[in-house]
């Protein structure tokens, strides 16, 4: 088993948050893998275009998604499927941190999945989901 | 028709493709900073609008500021589409250029506000995404426009007679040049002779900005009308009969003209025949097949119709698509020797004037398909229903 499946690496949101994950999980994340190939990752990556509440949610999808592939139960579509059952806000969020994260399939999971949102929803409703009163 | 719940009954209200402010009061408020949407990055926000069908996209605009420049701007919202089919135009107004889109692929019909043309009486063609519209009155105002992204541009004038007594009008998209064709076919009665009819071609290329007539004649016999069509560089016309002859006679005929070799031979001496005598005859290009689509007269009583034809034109010769079946026949109801038909790629529609009942026909499939139920019912015994093909490009433009 090479290595850097075995080490972890400290992912820290832009709220502070500290997650310590396998490298492994960390690299389904093409911006830190390219980070971490050319050597410019140190123990803590820093991640300021992420907030923890959604860098734990994609941190959680990519560990499934690492177990899943090394063989574990369940199917792709059944964690994809979990991960977009959220609110219209939450999954703007997701859709943006995994754009910043750049773990491309995720990027377009949430983007067709806000797509279909959209489509069934009338402008009038579509703005107040994007306005919320505060 | 309750509003507010989905994305189509946006389009029942009376404005369309205005910008929807979200903020009470102030008209101008720009999006606060709160706004949620704020956090998706221009090229997200381009990814996620890509998912949408083409309809919702110009509803998408609407959302606000931002959205509709993202939209406008970006042209990879437009590519990799699976190419939309033809939609058909219905005007539902008698005076107004009013009217509903309908969209064959999700089957539902849009408030589409068209530009340029104001009347419904105007002559109209559409090729590839664009649409021409010449004025009826002094047929001096012709535009040429993209009825989904307003996009339009208005042409100069056409030469020739000022009062023809009929005109006809085509465009074709020339791909090679990436402009645009437009044919104005004029034909004016020579004074105080029925017999005698002179019939002119102009020409307009996108390209260089200018008409040029190409060919003038006069007919014995035969008038031009109002039905013409470009297909594969070729210009074809209707012509009608104009002398006095049996019932055996073909009333109408077909008028060939090359566009690029121009050639000096006589516009009749290269005419052919059209199946059978036809009421309401249209020519329209479907996938560079020239097609006539016309209501088949009974031969002692032309203004009845015994059924409507499809044919496809191969090297001269007319070979028979398709009948409309008796069953769709009289789904119509009343069925007058006068209707609308049009067709683009490989859909045909027929509507009868007098309803807004829509019938189209898969070329490729040979089936017949009623549209989903227009939102416009005729509300009183003269109102009369058109309408024009066209094909939703928003990648396209003037």
């Amino acid at each position: 088993m090479a290595s850097y499946e075995r080490r972890k690496v400290t992912l820290k949101s832009s709220d502070g948050e500290e997650f310590l994950v396998e490298e492994a999980v960390a690299m389904e994340s093409r911006m830190i893998r390219y980070m971490i190939w050319d050597g410019l990752a140190g123990d803590v990556i820093e991640l300021p275009g992420v907030k923890g509440k959604f860098l734990s949610m994609i941190i959680d999808f990519c560990k499934k998604r690492v177990a899943w592939a090394a063989g574990g139960d369940g199917t792709l579509e059944g964690l994809k499927s979990d991960f977009v059952k959220v609110d219209l806000g939450t999954l703007i969020h997701l859709s943006a941190a995994s754009f910043c994260l750049k773990t491309n399939d995720l990027v377009d999971l949430t983007s067709q999945t806000l797509a279909n949102r959209i489509q069934g929803k009338t402008i009038d409703e579509i703005c107040r989901a994007l306005n919320p009163e505060e | 028709m309750e509003g507010g719940t989905s994305w189509e009954s946006y389009y029942y209200k009376d404005s369309v493709h205005h910008l929807k402010q979200t903020t009470e009061g102030n008209d101008e408020a720009e999006y606060d900073l709160i706004s949620m949407e704020n956090f998706l990055p221009n090229d997200l926000l381009e990814r996620i609008l890509s998912f949408l069908p083409l309809a919702s996209i110009f509803k998408a605009a609407c959302v606000c500021k931002r959205w509709n420049e993202v939209i406008h701007s970006r042209r990879t919202i437009w590519a990799n589409r699976v190419p939309q089919k033809p939609w058909y135009f219905m005007f539902t107004c008698n005076d107004t250029a009013a009217g509903y889109a309908y969209d064959p692929d999700l089957r539902k019909w849009y408030n589409l506000e068209l530009p340029c043309i104001e009347k419904r009486n105007w002559f109209i063609s559409s090729s590839s995404g664009l649409v021409c519209f010449m004025d009826n009155n002094t047929r001096s105002c012709i535009f040429v426009c993209n009825p989904i992204t307003k996009n339009k541009r208005k042409l100069l004038e056409v030469p020739g007679v000022k009062s023809p007594d009929y005109s006809a009008l085509a465009i074709s998209m020339n791909t090679e040049s990436s402009g645009y064709d437009v044919v104005v076919v004029k034909t004016k009665q020579v004074p105080e002779d029925f017999l005698h009819w002179e019939l002119s071609i102009h020409f307009y290329e996108s390209q260089r900005e200018l008409w040029v007539t190409l060919a003038t004649e006069v007919l014995v016999g035969w008038r031009g009308g109002d039905e013409g069509v470009i297909c594969k560089g070729v210009l074809y016309c209707l012509i009608h009969c104009t002398g006095v002859v049996g019932n055996s006679l073909i009333r109408q005929g077909l008028l060939m003209y090359d566009l690029t070799a121009r050639s000096s031979s006589t516009l009749m001496s290269t005419s052919i025949s059209v199946p059978c005598s036809l009421t309401c005859g249209r020519l329209m290009n479907l996938s560079d097949k020239l097609v006539l689509v016309g209501g088949i007269a009974k031969l002692d009583r032309p203004d009845i119709i015994k059924g409507i034809g499809i044919w496809e034109l191969n090297k001269k010769e007319w070979r028979e698509v398709a009948r409309m079946p008796h069953k769709y026949f009289q789904g119509f109801g009343e069925f007058d020797d006068v209707f609308a038909s049009s067709g683009s790629d490989d859909l045909i529609y027929i509507q009868s004037y007098g309803a807004t009942a829509l019938l189209a026909f898969d070329m490729s499939r040979r089936q017949w398909r009623w549209s989903q139920k227009c939102p416009v019912t005729k509300r009183f015994p003269l109102q009369l229903f058109t309408g024009f093909c066209f094909l939703p490009r928003p990648e396209v433009a003037t």
